[in-house]
């Protein structure tokens, strides 16, 4: 069980590298990478069409379109700053769901789609729904951006990639305790951050 | 830090991420000793809890959208092929409009020796280490002797204190415009024996009035004070990172200011 964990975990180190490659030859200019990337980030409306199918399609199609090309450009803005911590389409997802969120804002849609409960958004039926909504969600990826490394790596590895603490320290080359001691201090830090933005928005 | 200080925060680690149930012995003990609140445990849960259902929001829309059979959900006409025509197309058109993005050469998570360039002889590590060690003390010695003004920077025109860096601290956090102040860190090794000391101003009070913000003796390259703290501090803030070695004598110091952003 645990060679195959440990062989999971090098096989997505692994693709992260080669994602790294195909962004590092991208910046080079070489004209067959950048094919390579259009096939990865064709990916982007279909995340953008998916989201919007979840959230009760608030976008129209012509809607959708805007975000999906100012999701490129984003992504083509920000190639520059990709350091391979997550996988190209897990990246580009993130990018996604802010930008689709933002524009859903601008729409003036958002009092009923920031409020939506996780829980329904994807019909994770539970007897009561506990969990957060569109919003909070948004603001854990703002408040992770905002942490920075070492301890965001930690906590997406942890929560986004459910690696034990034992593979995220392999993957980082630190020890699991240290790991640990990282991991409580950016969730301490994150509740923090998370209290203050949700009173700043209050007021 | 202690060792116990540390085991502590690993069980509370293994507490928060569910790998040990908060009722147990063990996590009763760890609780009862660093007085955590309930309360302040539950918040903790809760924000785990919250990065699980968000990290399982992500695994599950990226599943739909990657899947084959994603029909039902707006991605009719959305094939692969489709797909990937609509984006090479912007990425094209990106590429001749703008060029190529900078090329800053991002760093993988965990080099691992295959893409790292050849290491430097031992030499070359000599006479790196001795002109860092130059440009690390004579700038500190001049500003102990007055000769830099405090807090000088690049732009006369100001009179707050830029990232002033060149001593060997560099990647000072928050400086510029931030959506908020979080953590204090920079990059800097730890001489031997030595530790940071964080003062924290008032924009422009640098030098003149007591630090709003004191660390103390810190040993890692980062300062979190207290949330309560953070919100006392004005918008507009200066704040220093200074270096001890053992001997208890600053070797290094950078400064720079960070302004909160409307949003």
């Amino acid at each position: 069980m645990s060679d195959k964990r440990d062989s999971s975990t090098d096989l997505r180190e692994e693709r992260r590298r080669e994602d790294h490659e195909i962004v590092r030859a991208c910046i080079r200019g070489d004209e067959a990478a950048l094919e390579v990337l259009s096939d990865r980030l064709a990916c982007v409306p279909r995340i953008l069409a998916v989201l919007n199918a979840k959230m009760g399609r608030p976008l129209s199609e012509s809607d959708l379109a805007d975000v999906g090309q100012e999701v490129l450009m984003l992504l083509w803005s920000k190639l520059s700053t990709y350091e391979a911590r997550a996988r190209l389409e897990t990246w580009a997802n993130r990018f996604c769901f802010l930008e689709l969120m933002n524009h859903v804002r601008r729409k003036g849609r958002d009092p009923m789609i920031s409020g939506q409960k996780l829980d329904q958004v994807m019909e994770w039926a539970t007897a009561r729904s506990e969990g957060p909504s569109l919003y909070e969600v948004e603001l854990l990826g703002q408040g992770l951006e905002e942490l920075g490394p070492p301890e965001s790596d930690i906590v997406r590895l942890k929560h986004f990639e459910e690696l034990t603490f034992k593979e995220i320290g392999g993957a980082l080359g630190i020890s699991p305790n240290t790991v640990k001691t990282q991991y409580y201090r950016g969730i301490g830090w994150l509740r923090q951050w998370l209290s203050r933005r949700q009173k700043e928005e209050r007021t | 830090m202690s060792d116990r200080a540390k085991a502590h925060e690993q069980m509370l680690a293994s507490i928060l991420c569910g790998e040990v149930d908060p009722a147990s012995d063990e996590a009763r003990r760890c609780l009862d000793e660093v007085g955590l609140e309930p309360a302040l445990l539950e918040e903790l849960l809760r924000v785990g809890r919250n990065l699980d259902a968000a990290g399982r929001f992500e695994r599950e829309i990226l599943a739909a959208a990657l899947g084959e059979d994603a029909e039902g959900l707006g991605t009719e006409g959305l094939g692969q092929d489709a797909a990937r025509e609509r984006v090479a197309e912007v990425l094209r058109r990106l590429q001749r409009e703008s060029g190529i993005p900078a090329s800053v050469s991002p760093s993988p998570l965990a080099p691992t020796g295959r893409n790292e360039p050849a290491r430097p002889s031992r030499i070359v590590w000599i006479g790196l280490a001795a002109a860092a060690a130059l440009l690390l003390v004579v700038p500190f010695l001049f500003q102990q002797r007055g000769l830099f003004p405090e807090g000088a920077t690049g732009d006369p025109t100001s009179d707050r204190p830029q990232a002033v860096l060149g001593n060997g601290i560099e990647g000072l956090w928050p400086s510029g415009e931030v959506t908020s102040f979080g953590a204090f860190r920079w990059k800097r090794e730890l001489p031997a024996g030595g530790w940071f000391e964080v003062n924290v101003y008032k924009a422009g009070r640098m030098g003149q009035d007591e630090p709003l913000l004191r660390s103390g003796e810190i040993f890692a390259a980062e300062w979190k004070p207290e949330a309560s703290a953070l919100l006392l501090l004005p918008p507009e803030i200066d704040w220093e990172v200074l270096v001890y070695d053992a001997g208890r004598m600053p070797v290094a110091r950078a400064t720079t200011a960070a302004t909160l952003s409307g949003d």
